[in-house]
């Protein structure tokens, strides 16, 4: 089985922090890996989920969903969600939907 | 299951894909690679044109792998893709039921937005009978960068 479109996530959970750094293509297939990681950062209560995007090669209107969604749910559960220092790819889908002002989006790695 | 297909030639594919969440990444592989011999530079910067055409190859295989009928017997999705002059053409054409008729309910989300943004056109050719397939087409310009990409949105 070959596999095209990869993702590997490096993931910790520290200090009430959670970062994951997503490492490749998030599309319909490896939505759900991320989706998994997050999940499992976020079953330790962390007060803040750092997702860093400066290694995402690629992402579709799929994997932004799924950012939606986090952040989305972070509201509703009281944990802060940051989108950190985004690859040429996630920049410019945030530009091209609009969603560059309402995702929260920084570029501070502390 | 692996892509069938062939390249037919410089600047062209023809291929064959499985209807599964892999066929995304595997048609963004084949149009990447004719477009990266049309195209001066490395890679296909995203916000460039390249990937503009790659992120709306990718929404459109999305929206056929999500919509086609499922199962074992699954037809596989037809991915043609050509550059004449400075222009891409690219068609996804379903195994049948995968695009609606109505191209405004096509997708329900981003790709709709992104092929008019930025798409120079594109199109739905719905099924016509006997016939149960169905095409979604988009043409993008590879010379100028999308107008769109740079232009402030919504805020």
């Amino acid at each position: 089985m070959t596999s095209v479109g990869q993702l590997e996530i490096r993931s910790e959970v520290k200090d009430g922090k959670g970062r994951l750094l997503p490492v490749g293509e998030l599309d319909l297939a490896t939505v759900p890996i991320l989706e998994r990681a997050a999940a499992e950062a976020l079953g330790e209560h962390p007060e803040e989920l750092v997702i860093d995007l400066s290694q995402l090669a690629f992402i579709d209107s799929t994997g932004l969903r799924l950012l939606i969604t986090l952040h989305d749910e972070s509201a509703e559960q009281g944990w802060a969600l940051r989108l950190l220092r985004p690859a040429e790819s996630p920049r410019s889908l945030f530009r091209l939907t609009g969603l560059d002002g309402h995702l929260p989006l920084s570029e501070e790695v502390s | 299951m692996a892509a069938s297909g062939t390249r037919i030639g410089p600047g062209k594919v023809d291929l064959q894909l499985p209807p599964d969440s892999e066929a995304p990444a595997r048609a963004r592989a084949a149009v990447r690679d004719i477009l990266g011999a049309a195209e001066t530079g490395s890679s296909a910067a995203p916000g460039s044109p390249s990937g503009s055409v790659l992120l709306l190859v990718s929404e459109v295989v999305t929206n056929a792998v999500l919509h086609c009928d499922k199962g074992a017997s699954a037809a596989p999705l037809r991915l043609t893709a050509g550059i004449e002059g400075e222009a891409i053409h690219v068609a996804v054409t379903d195994s049948g039921h995968g695009f609606p008729d109505d191209a405004k309910q096509f997708a329900g989300g981003y790709g709709p937005f992104l092929l008019q943004k930025l798409a120079t056109r594109w199109g739905v050719e719905p099924a016509q009978a006997p016939a149960t397939s169905s095409t979604v087409w988009f043409e993008l310009s590879l010379r100028e960068p999308p107008p769109a990409a740079e232009a402030p949105t919504g805020q």
